[in-house]
């Protein structure tokens, strides 16, 4: 049963990884704007340019 | 009635949308309303940007380009000083700049605003944020200025609004991330611990071996620290803060709980004695967070704070030595000569020294009737000139302009701050004292039975006491309203306004602006007949010019628009002349047509604004205008009249009296000619009768009775431009809105207080346990979330509920 032990540790990691990770995105300002992303997306890319690469991610805790 | 006009207009502008006039301009098949629409599309046609045109199938309204000369305009842009009040970020080649851009409205507008770099190639990247309206641009500063920015911009149909206290703005929205973060905490934490709960709840009495259950219990410790020290700590604080001013709020009671709920727990674990609360914990601050995030809504396009400084522009031209420099317009002192050119506004208080100013107070007064001041007159502050430049001595600082004094004084909210209790802080007071009493009643009687229960007993039914439900239902009660109205025109500041408009006895109104369409008008022709031909002359030179009451005045004559018009010309601030089918036409106000200097103004021309006519030099008459009263206006009345009690306030001439009174009725008071500051001291007259005041206004002449109001509501028919600081803005279109509006905010509060009951009756079988002893931690982890949800969802669905039901009704 002690296996418990490493499996809650691994899981509370993973937990705060994507803790970590949300952190992230909202002090990157992912979640200023949740609008324009999502037009954004739609458009052809007829010059191919990084900008419109902006994905949103969104990470959820477990 | 004009099916003639209305067919020579059918064809839409292929970029702007607007109807065509007789004379459009064609190119590449596509019919243009004027050349600056066919210049922005060969623009972006010989860029192959022509994939704007496709992005959206809403017409381009509005997206025209800048119609007068921008040659000087952002010449101010030009001084390094301004440029970096106004700049986010620079370094040896970049600089990133952000930009308000009011008319950006469809995808369209994203598109192209994200493709700058193709018009511009000194662009190095260019983003939107659209629900902000604001554009992000990072350039060389090399290659390229940022005047040059602005007017390509401007060219395109996307002037930016400019203002240097817009960058007060960023920092406001940094500040709003914090909320994502605590809710993160808080329900990351929630999670993790309701998992290492559950097995001791599904133990039953076998119960877990003890170092399972020490792991379990200390890490759930761990994880709920950062709650209580971070994303839970805006209500110690404003708990804190309500106390140092001897308030109750319901922070207060939150705060106990949450408090109390965490010793106890803190104790069990370390002594222990048993698993504590920690998922309950953590759960109520997640839940109470999403509470504050959902009733957070605000309306990031529209700003409710603006003052003086967001009408007035950033520099002026200072005329020192003969020599014409931009100087921001915080650093005029008395003395300085400044030059106000056509369209600009008049800074701070000044006295006219070279040339006539043609000055329009419409964002002052509301009347948008144009008035005349020669050199010598004194002018105020706010004004727009409409002629040619003209050259003023500053007499006062901006600071201390009459109107800027007007925004400055503060209302008196000394005895208003009383009144603005909200209905949960109020509840809060009692609660919180019953509350308390009960916790020592309890106490008290368990000492004398059981003394080893009762602190148990205590802690118990404090934590169980924890209005969480209470403090949830106004915030989503609240929101779902300001949601509600939104959708139909009524963009509220926060949350305790609902409740404000809810309390209202009184609704006072301005006129001009607020009962009166400023863009339509009735138009009255007096003087010499004129004959088919000459009012279709008439018409076809109104119909060249893009001035607003020339552009009404040619879509009033039911006569087709015949000839060519020739020798075209545009005074600004004067009128329009031309010759058409050997006519010559001059269409304008009385002393430019009439070729005189004498000016006889009688009565009537003060009061309304006058077109003057003269065909080949001779006087033939003047149309009559005068601002439309709202088509719904009567009925609204009406409506707002079986609850309220309604007056009207207004600062003009009381030349529509008699329409208005029948309007409003012989019991309501009609107020004219009043000041800025008379409308001030009307409001405070009646709260000292204790009346809450509704007051709905548009213009900076009500800027001081909107901010004395209880709550204000401006009314703006476009919510991009200016509106004064108030509690909420309602479209100009949604007018007939109001009294629905007023009543859905009524309907909320009913809500709130039904949510309140069914809170109480949580709060009473919570108290059951607890008094009794029987507050387990599973019970605990039972009742809390079940009651909070169920409220959310009562105070969001019956919110609703009361505004659909009321729409059936209509």
């Amino acid at each position: 049963m002690s296996v418990i032990f490493i499996l809650i540790g691994a899981s509370l990691l993973l937990a705060i990884g994507f803790l970590i990770a949300f952190f992230w995105a909202v002090r990157n300002g992912q979640y200023d704007d949740t609008y324009t992303p999502s037009v954004r997306i739609l458009f052809d890319n007829e010059q191919e340019s990084s900008k419109h690469r902006k994905k949103q991610s969104r990470s959820m805790e477990s | 009635m004009a099916t003639d006009s209305i067919i020579n207009t059918t064809i839409a502008c292929f970029h702007c949308g607007d109807p065509c006039k007789e004379k459009s301009v064609q190119h590449n098949g596509h019919d243009f309303c004027c050349s600056g629409c066919r210049f922005v599309y060969e623009l972006l046609s010989n860029e192959g940007m022509d994939g704007y045109y496709e992005k959206s199938d809403k017409p381009f309204v509005g997206l025209k380009p800048d119609q007068f000369n921008t040659d000087q305009k952002y010449a101010y842009l030009d001084e390094q000083t301004i440029v970096n009040s106004l700049i986010d970020y620079s370094d040896s080649s970049r600089t990133h700049v952000t930009l308000h851009i009011p008319s950006m409205h469809c995808t369209s507008c994203i598109w192209l605003l994200e493709q700058l770099h193709r018009l511009n190639p000194s662009i190095l990247q260019s983003s939107v944020d659209f629900p902000k309206r604001k554009l992000m641009i990072e350039y060389d500063h090399n290659r390229t200025t940022l005047r040059q920015l602005v007017e390509l911009l401007t060219s395109i149909g996307y002037e930016p609004r400019i203002r240097l206290d817009a960058t007060k703005d960023n920092k406001s929205s940094r500040s709003d991330r914090s909320i994502y973060l605590k809710i993160g905490v808080a329900g990351f934490a929630f999670a993790n611990i309701m998992l290492f709960s559950l097995p001791d709840y599904f133990a039953g009495n076998v119960g877990l071996s003890s170092h399972f259950s020490a792991l379990f219990s200390w890490t759930s410790l761990i994880l709920s620290l950062p709650v209580l020290l971070y994303s839970a700590n805006d209500y110690f604080r404003s708990a804190y803060i309500g106390l140092k001013q001897k308030q109750i709020t319901i922070d207060l009671p939150l705060s106990i709980g949450i408090a109390v709920l965490f010793s106890q727990s803190l104790y069990d674990i370390t002594t222990g004695t048993g698993s504590g609360y920690l998922d309950s914990f953590s759960g109520l601050v997640f839940f109470l967070l999403i509470g504050r995030w959902f009733q957070q809504k605000s309306f990031q396009a529209i700003s409710f704070e603006r003052d003086y400084t967001s009408y007035f522009p950033i520099a002026v031209l200072k005329r020192s030595k003969g020599k014409d420099k931009s100087v921001p317009v915080d650093d005029l002192i008395p003395g300085d000569r400044i030059v106000v050119r056509n369209q600009e506004i008049v800074p701070t208080d000044a006295i006219l020294r070279n040339g006539t100013a043609h000055l329009n107070y419409q964002f002052v007064t509301g009347e948008s009737d144009l008035q005349v001041r020669n050199a010598g007159e004194y002018l105020y502050a706010g004004g727009r000139q409409e002629g040619s430049a003209i050259e003023l001595e500053v007499a006062r600082k901006v600071s201390h302009s009459y109107l800027t004094q007007l925004w400055n004084k503060p209302p008196a909210h000394t005895d208003k701050h009383e009144r603005a209790i909200d209905f949960a802080d109020k509840v809060a007071r009692y609660f919180t004292i019953v509350v308390l009493f009960l916790a020592c009643s309890a106490g008290l009687y368990w000492l004398t039975v059981s003394p080893t229960k009762a602190t148990r007993v205590v802690t118990s039914i404090l934590i169980v006491a924890c209005p969480c439900a209470l403090a949830l239902t106004a915030p989503f009660a609240y929101g779902m309203v300001m949601r509600l109205s939104a959708k139909r025109g009524l963009f509220l500041k926060n949350s305790s306004a609902v409740e404000k408009l809810a309390k209202t006895d009184i609704i006072l109104f301005d006129k001009t602006g607020t009962l009166t369409d400023t863009n339509s008008y009735e138009i009255e022709y007096h003087g010499e007949k004129l004959t088919a031909k000459e009012r279709s002359a008439v018409k076809s030179l109104a119909s060249q010019s893009t001035h607003p009451v020339s552009r009404y005045l040619a879509s009033q004559i039911d006569e087709p628009i015949g000839q060519n018009v020739i020798d075209f010309d545009e005074v600004p601030g004067q009128g329009i002349s031309g010759t058409v089918d050997s006519i010559k036409v001059k269409i304008g106000n009385k002393r430019w047509v009439a070729e005189t200097d004498t000016i006889d103004e009688s009565v009537d021309s003060i009061r309304q604004s006058q077109v003057w006519v003269s065909l080949n030099g001779h006087v033939k008459g003047a149309f009559h205008l005068q601002s439309k009263l709202r088509n719904s206006l009567a009925r609204t009345i009406k409506d707002l009249k079986k609850k309220y009690q309604i007056a009207l306030l207004s600062g003009d001439q009381p030349r529509d009296e008699e329409r208005l009174q029948s309007i409003f009725g012989q019991e309501s008071q009609l107020s004219f000619n009043k000041t800025p500051f008379e409308k001030l001291e009307y409001v405070k007259k009646l709260q000292r009768e204790n009346k809450r005041i509704l007051m709905i206004g548009d213009g900076l002449n009500d800027a001081g009775a909107l901010k004395q109001a209880d709550v204000s509501i401006s009314i703006s028919d476009d919510t991009a431009v200016f509106a004064p600081a108030s509690d909420g803005i309602l479209k100009g279109s949604d007018f007939d809105q109001l009294p629905d509006l007023l009543s859905l905010a009524g309907r909320s509060v009913k809500v709130i207080k039904i949510g309140y009951a069914l809170s109480f009756l949580y709060n009473l079988v919570g108290l059951s346990f607890a008094a009794t002893g029987n507050l387990t931690p599973v019970v605990s982890a039972i009742l809390m979330p079940i009651s909070s949800v169920s409220v959310v969802l009562f105070a969001t669905i019956a919110t609703k509920i009361a505004s659909g039901s009321k729409r059936e009704q209509l």
